[in-house]
């Protein structure tokens, strides 16, 4: 037990017994949320079918490995206190004033590990971001409008003969910009395994763009709670070769074609 | 410790009652009774000459739940709301019906489902649900006004793919999910009956005499659970005109079961 009037780094502190126990204890349990926390988490993503979801994919590994020594760090003192520090019985001793909470030497080694840290997951953030964005402005890249309603999801795409859809196509490798709107309350447009993600407001286009590459048919889904049906506003987005999508779209009826007339009714 | 152990038990127990308790009101509160089976018909021989099994569903829409149904006598709990509600075969209202807006239709079966439009209407929000989409050959039978009196057409039976956006009363849209289960995705816009006529018969406590006639048919995939929603905007003034009635299983929603 560290002397509570003096500072608790002085001397050979880390030769103490219960430094070293916390220390090993927290190596094991780094590596172990380390492992366990990338491996459950990137499990449960899925297989990724764009650049964008790999990059996210990525950056959960990095996030996860950078962030399991502080996770380790505060369960390795939780337990080391849980396991050596507990009282039993009656008369518990008086709250100790411990002294690393007045150590000047930990306090500023808590700050400046936080704070870089913190930079490391910015810049970090920003760059993945940057990647994202540059496909906003690839010329070569496809329009697709997306309409969010409760509690569905409808698609037009723009210089098509007025295709509108409920079932996304898109072409393999090939960039798309998807303008998303919504008419009625605020949804949030989330291709799953394409890790990308934007919020349908009413009364204003957002924009997002990704690059699927791989053919499939992946999930879209609602991401904002939206209200009664909430959790059934979804479907499918079909990635096909750019033959196969070229005949899909030339497939479909024109929607803009009316088939019923008043006067037609009154006859 | 006997005491300790006791009192940690007790707060177990007690714990499990809450959830239980408001299991069961939320249960209760869900007004969403029962499931309906869709009788058998005739085969069905759809364009392309594939033969399916037939099953059919006759469906009315009303301004309002007074109708009784699977809603209760004089409207349940939400006697203002707007409502669909199972109808006879020439859109008879059925006030004694204890089922309401969950149906159960065989798998790889043929659906056809008739809906008589007591309501009046405005305006969609999005155009894209004025067409007829999902159905065998996009199309959709429709009859502006439907007798039930005479039980006979009093307009021209018509083939549509889709109807103008300001003169839809609701629509019947079956949502399609992203599982692995077949894609299913079915929208029907049901026109609007005549405004003045459907207020006059209100007044009078009733409804309209000539209710616009839709019909439909789809042919499901495999087995699998799915919702269906009005996608007119026809709730109250609350969340984009999708609170109260669309906001409350049992009126302008429910489930759609392909099962056997």
């Amino acid at each position: 037990m560290p002397d509570t009037d003096h500072d608790y780094f002085t001397g050979q502190w880390w030769k103490r017994t219960d430094v070293k126990r916390h220390a090993v204890l927290w190596v094991i349990l780094t590596a172990f949320i380390g492992y366990v926390g990338t491996e459950v988490q990137v499990r449960a993503m899925g297989a990724p079918a764009s650049e964008v979801m790999e990059n996210v994919i990525h950056l959960m590994r990095i996030f996860t490995w950078a962030a399991s020594p502080v996770a380790g760090f505060a369960a390795a003192i939780s337990i080391g206190a849980l396991m050596g520090k507990r009282h039993h019985g009656d008369n518990p001793p008086p709250e100790a004033e411990h002294a690393i909470r007045n150590s000047p030497r930990a306090i500023a080694l808590w700050i400046v590990v936080s704070a870089l840290m913190c930079l490391f997951a910015l810049v970090v953030g920003l760059i993945a971001l940057q990647k994202d964005d540059a496909t906003l402005l690839d010329a070569k890249a496809i329009h697709v409008n997306v309409v969010g309603q409760q509690w569905a999801w409808n698609y037009d795409y723009p210089g098509s003969a007025g295709v509108r859809s409920n079932v996304l196509h898109l072409p393999v490798d090939q960039p798309v910009v998807f303008h998303v709107t919504s008419k009625d309350v605020k949804h949030s447009f989330w291709i799953v395994q394409m890790g990308m993600k934007i919020d349908a407001n009413p009364g204003e286009f957002t924009q997002t763009a990704v690059t699927p590459t791989k053919i499939g048919t992946f999930d879209i889904r609602c991401a904002e709670l939206c209200g009664l049906l909430h959790a059934y506003m979804q479907n499918k987005v079909i990635v096909e070769s750019k033959a196969d999508y070229e005949t899909w779209l030339a497939s479909q009826p024109d929607t803009g074609k009316t088939t019923w007339t008043e006067e037609k009714a009154a006859a | 410790m006997n005491k300790r152990i006791f009192a940690a038990l007790a707060t177990v127990v007690l714990g499990f009652g809450v959830i239980a308790g408001i299991g069961t009101y939320v249960a209760a509160a869900k007004n969403d009774p029962g499931v309906t089976v869709a009788e058998s018909a005739d085969k069905y021989i759809a364009p392309d000459g594939t033969e399916y099994p037939q099953v059919k569903l006759s469906l009315n829409v009303y301004p309002n739940s007074l109708f009784g149904g699977h809603h209760g006598a004089g409207g349940g709990a939400h006697p203002d709301y707007v409502s669909y509600g199972l109808g006879g075969p020439n859109g008879e209202v059925l006030s004694d019906a204890q089922t309401g807006t969950n149906f159960q239709v065989p798998a790889h079966t043929a659906v056809t489902i008739t809906v008589y439009q007591y309501d009046s209407g405005e305006t969609l929000n999005n155009d894209y649900f004025a067409h007829v989409r999902g159905t065998v050959d996009g199309k959709a039978t429709f009859v502006q006004r439907w007798d039930t009196k005479a039980k006979s057409n009093a307009s021209t039976e018509q083939q549509i793919t889709n109807i103008p956006a300001d003169m839809v009363g609701h629509t019947f849209t079956i949502h399609g999910i992203s599982d692995k289960k077949s894609q299913l995705f079915v929208s029907v816009p049901l026109m609007m009956s005549n405004d003045d006529e459907v207020g006059a018969a209100e007044e009078e406590g009733g409804y309209t005499q000539f209710p616009t006639k839709t019909t439909f048919t789809f042919i499901t995939g495999d087995e699998g659970e799915y919702i269906w929603n009005c996608e007119f905007p026809c709730g109250d003034g609350t969340i984009a005109r999708f609170g109260a009635a669309m906001s409350t299983m049992g009126y302008m929603s429910g489930h759609l079961i392909v099962k056997g």
